[in-house]
């Protein structure tokens, strides 16, 4: 990259069920707080990019109200509709032109008590055939995926279960997520309700309302606002074929071209022994090892055996998810805000209960789309590329 | 730090913007746009290095609608950004095809705009801004709604708005109703110059204007945009390459965007917004035409092409662009200053007045601009005169997101 | 503390209808449908077999332009059992489970979903051989093909 860009600040919600105050409050106090926290004033941020969507709240042009209670008014701004990590993208590419020296990205997600994933979900089938056949939704998409994986690889259902009660266990030390159910067992999510075989309530994503906030700026700058900038060493996105029926669900390729350019331009040739924890965007507990391996951090197929001998745990040989994950709390167009911040907040040693040990360089990834027809890559490192 | 020079090689469209397409589905409209985009020039789709895309998803109810169309434009397993800021989406993900090449990661980028209005209710959707904030005050109370409720009442929504901000402006500059029917007669009879636009007609005149109904008082139903559907598909490349890809190129010297408030007014406190200041276009021009450096953009652009969702902002856009003194754009209009070959030439294509695909339609201001500096806009609108620069102007949601492009026949200087 | 939590539902009489095109290529793959016949698209540049068939092939941006007639037979490639439906976002109970498939059509490079009858979900499993079940009179929508039933 021709300037290095760091993640400067970042902030997130302690995410809710249901919201006690209205969206625009929320991301008001939000971007306010972070703003005093910071020590910075609207004054400081060149460029807004905002990530929310149109059926995600029952709105046309969902950001119009959205836009000054971020303090972006008469301000320079723009919207990306997609997952926010594409927003996160977006702004490191405005810095990296030289045009911008800071950006600030906001995402949320009233999930909660506004508005059911699922039926999100929906309006992004093409409405003239699957969404006709009204067999394919987000659910039994992943369900499907998640048979594909473990018709071909020795996952049980019992290992799922493990997968999600570990990435429970880890949100319930995050005191920002949700979904937290001390001492949750494998029993426990074996014994939640049944959507599509294998996958239960507990193997999917909690209904969430919450917002994060996150900063970016050029070398100089970041030097000035932190002693502690998280240094994006890579970052590269990727979309798929959209028909279903031609894609191998059990490893993305859009994930693992995507992924490949990221290490590219960070220079990591060998992840599984450079990276040391990564961040997914896992809505479903099944996608965990299906990311985890187009990533290049486990073998393929391996997914039975990490969760086995507890590698993926925060203290294990590359932890997944040590803040628990989407399965923790997932506010839509934020979730892969989140997942840049908690990657960053590993790096800065902030991590508390879930601090992994000596973290220098980690992943961060986010999707959008059925089954992850989009994905999204960030390397982020404790020092910029040499 | 010196930002890398970007430069349009090609503008595609599907075909002439209609009110139905009842032969194609989005897909493949669209797929034909982006085949007409790469014909004239010699890439093919492996040559595209990322995509980007945009439209407002509420008119055909599709939400990520880049997912479906990822096999028809080409972008499988190729990066692909979604945008979308209501009216100006097209040039905002213009603008965002621009960062794709001035940040370095990306080489060659396709920037789609579109928009299927017959397959969706255009009023719905446009309702759907506000609409909801309305009945949520009307049903709860202004404690209950969002923050928009009350100073959307007070403007009216987005037609109220604009009779709103026509008054004002006509108030302003001096003129009147005629004027909004001369400049929409002459956006017609533009159009019908311009082999792509929807409303074409030729040899329209301003009584032709004036014998349609009036819709909300200053705005005739003659002077408001039809809905359309189209796409439209730019290609942008970095200087080292646009020679090699094609035989035109149209330098981009500046891109900015601004955005102010949707709320028209403030009841608590009585406070209105004039619709017709619009403060925020002129900061984003001076913006632009720092960036570009251009110092008197009165001499220095040629030709401009502005987001005249109504008639009426075809002679109030280029007054807060500075492109026309404040006040003058009627008296311009008058003497034929406003027209393909007069001074100034605004919206020599017809306008959004004559085409109006949302998601498509601020892309192709700056197509259009680009057409023009580039010496390729067909039927006769091709302004006479040398072009060095060509402005490129968007509006979107309640006049409150703003973008301007300007684009020339020379890179940048610095 | 418990917070009284106040919510509204506002009725916004804003009824979005939405009349799609379905372009060519559906339309020709719904007649055939209707006539119980199963077709897909072959693509001139890597001759894939397309299904359902539409005019872009993803992979090497050739437009498909010969309609071949598969025999509506397959094998289960994956499936899921349905235990729940989701009804304008509300994930609802199925008074009975549903399988899901997905489909390797003979013939074609495609997997189709599919609803999987024919064989009791707990003893379904991956390399069922299955045949299209066609809904009789045909309606005219995507439904035609009802599902497909496993053959022993």
């Amino acid at each position: 990259m021709i300037r290095n860009v760091a993640v400067v600040g970042y902030k997130q919600t302690v995410h809710t069920a249901a919201s006690e105050v209205s969206r625009e409050r929320m991301v008001y106090e939000l971007v306010k707080s972070f703003y005093q926290e910071m020590g910075i004033t609207k004054d400081d941020i060149d460029t807004f990019v905002m990530c929310t969507n149109d059926f995600q709240e029952g709105r046309t042009i969902s950001e119009v109200y959205m836009v000054p209670r971020i303090g972006a008014y008469m301000k320079d701004e723009t919207k990306v509709d997609s997952d926010g990590i594409n927003a996160v993208f977006y702004g490191l590419m405005r810095i990296l032109s030289g045009n911008y020296e800071t950006a600030l990205i906001v995402g949320y997600g009233m999930g909660g008590s506004e508005f059911p994933g699922p039926m999100i979900f929906n309006h992004m089938l093409d409405p003239i055939y699957e969404r006709q056949l009204g067999l394919v939704n987000e659910i039994s998409a992943a369900a499907l995926q998640a048979n594909a994986y473990m018709r071909k690889y020795r996952l049980t259902e019992l290992h799922l279960a493990k997968i999600a009660a570990k990435n429970v266990r880890n949100a319930s030390r995050n005191p920002y997520a949700v979904r937290r159910i001390d001492g949750i067992s494998a029993d426990d999510v074996l014994s939640s309700r049944l959507l599509y075989s294998p996958l239960r309530e507990l193997h999917m994503y909690p209904p969430t309302d919450g917002a994060c906030v996150l900063m970016l700026a050029s070398e100089e700058k970041a030097r000035q606002l932190t002693d502690t900038p998280v240094w994006i060493l890579g970052a590269a996105n990727c979309q798929e074929t959209y028909y279903l029926g031609e894609r191998d669900l059990t490893l993305p390729v859009s994930l693992k071209l995507a992924a490949k350019q990221a290490y590219k331009m960070a220079k990591i040739r060998k992840p599984s022994e450079q990276i040391d924890l990564a961040e997914l965007h896992t809505n479903f507990a099944s996608q965990e090892p299906i990311f985890a391996e187009a990533l290049g951090l486990y073998p393929r197929g391996s997914g039975g055996s990490v969760i086995e001998k507890g590698e993926s745990e925060v203290t294990g040989k590359i932890p997944l998810n040590p803040s628990g994950g989407p399965l923790g709390a997932n506010p839509f167009t934020a979730c892969g805000i989140i997942r840049i911040a908690e990657a960053c907040a590993q790096l800065r040693g902030e991590a508390g209960a879930n601090q992994v040990k000596d973290a220098r360089i980690a992943v961060a990834h986010g999707y959008v789309g059925i089954c992850a027809q989009h994905n999204t890559v960030f390397v982020l490192g404790t020092s910029p590329v040499s | 730090m010196r930002m890398r020079h970007v430069g349009i090689i090609s503008v595609g469209y599907n075909g002439r913007f209609v009110s139905k397409r009842k032969d194609v589905n989005i897909p493949e409209m669209i797929q034909a746009a982006v085949e007409n985009a790469l014909a004239k020039t010699n890439l093919t789709l492996e040559d595209i290095d990322a995509f980007v895309e945009g439209n407002m998803p509420t008119f055909e109810g599709i939400n990520y609608p880049n997912l479906w169309l990822s096999d028809h434009i080409g972008a499988v397993n190729k990066p692909l950004m979604r945008i979308s800021t209501g009216g100006t989406t097209g040039m905002s993900a213009f603008h965002c095809a621009y960062y794709h090449v001035a940040s370095g990661l990306y080489d060659t980028v396709m920037a789609i705009g579109w928009e299927k209005h017959d397959e969706g209710d255009a009023q719905v959707g446009l309702g759907g801004i506000v609409l909801p904030e309305l009945f949520t005050m009307f049903s709860f109370g202004p404690a209950m709604s969002g923050p928009g409720a009350g100073g959307t009442l007070t403007g009216g929504g987005s037609t109220g708005g604009a009779s709103f901000q026509a008054m004002s402006y006509l108030a302003k500059c001096g003129g009147d109703v005629e004027h909004i029917d001369m400049i929409a007669a002459q956006a017609r009879s533009n159009a019908a110059k311009n082999p792509y636009a929807h409303l074409q007609m030729p040899g329209c005149t301003k009584e032709d204007i004036a014998k349609t109904p009036m819709v909300s008082y200053p705005l005739r139903y003659g002077h408001t945009c039809p809905t359309s559907c189209g796409a439209c598909a730019m290609i942008l490349t970095t200087d080292r390459k646009a020679k090699k890809y094609s035989d035109h190129v149209a330098w981009v010297k500046a891109v900015a965007a601004g955005t102010s408030d949707a709320t028209t007014g403030n009841l608590v406190e009585g406070q209105i917004t004039d619709p017709a200041e619009q403060l925020i276009a002129t900061q984003v021009a001076k913006k632009a035409y720092a960036m570009a450096g251009i110092e008197d953009p009165k001499k220095e652009i040629q030709v401009a092409e502005v987001y005249d969702g109504f008639a009426h902002q075809e002679l109030m856009w280029p007054e807060r662009l500075l492109l026309v003194d404040e006040g003058k754009a009627p008296e311009m209009l008058e003497r034929g200053a406003l027209a393909i070959d007069g001074d100034m030439p605004i919206n020599p294509s017809g306008g959004v007045v004559s085409t109006n695909a949302i998601g498509a339609s601020a892309m192709v201001r700056v197509a259009e601009a680009a057409l023009q500096v580039m010496g390729l806009a067909e039927g006769g609108h091709q302004v006479p005169r040398k072009v060095r620069n060509a402005l490129a102007h968007g509006w979107g949601g309640l006049f409150q997101f703003v973008t301007v492009t300007i684009v020339g026949d020379t890179k940048r200087k610095g | 503390m418990a917070v009284e939590h106040h919510y509204v539902t506002p009725m916004v009489p804003l009824t979005f209808t939405y009349n799609y095109r379905v372009g060519a290529f559906m339309e020709k793959y719904l007649q055939g449908l209707a006539e119980k016949r199963l077709y897909g698209v072959r693509c001139p540049g890597c001759k894939r077999v397309l299904v359902p068939p539409r005019s872009a092939c993803g992979q090497c941006h050739a437009r498909p332009d010969e309609w071949v007639e598969l025999p509506a037979s397959g094998t289960l490639e994956y499936f899921t059992v349905a235990h729940v439906c989701i009804e304008k976002g509300e994930i609802k109970d199925l008074a009975q489970p549903v399988i899901i498939g997905m489909v390797r059509v003979d013939g074609a490079d495609s997997l189709l979903t599919a609803k999987i009858q024919g064989v009791a979900p707990s003893e379904c499993r991956s390399g069922l051989r299955v045949k299209a079940v066609w809904k009789d009179p045909p309606a005219g929508t995507v439904h035609d093909l009802d599902h497909f039933k496993v053959v022993s």
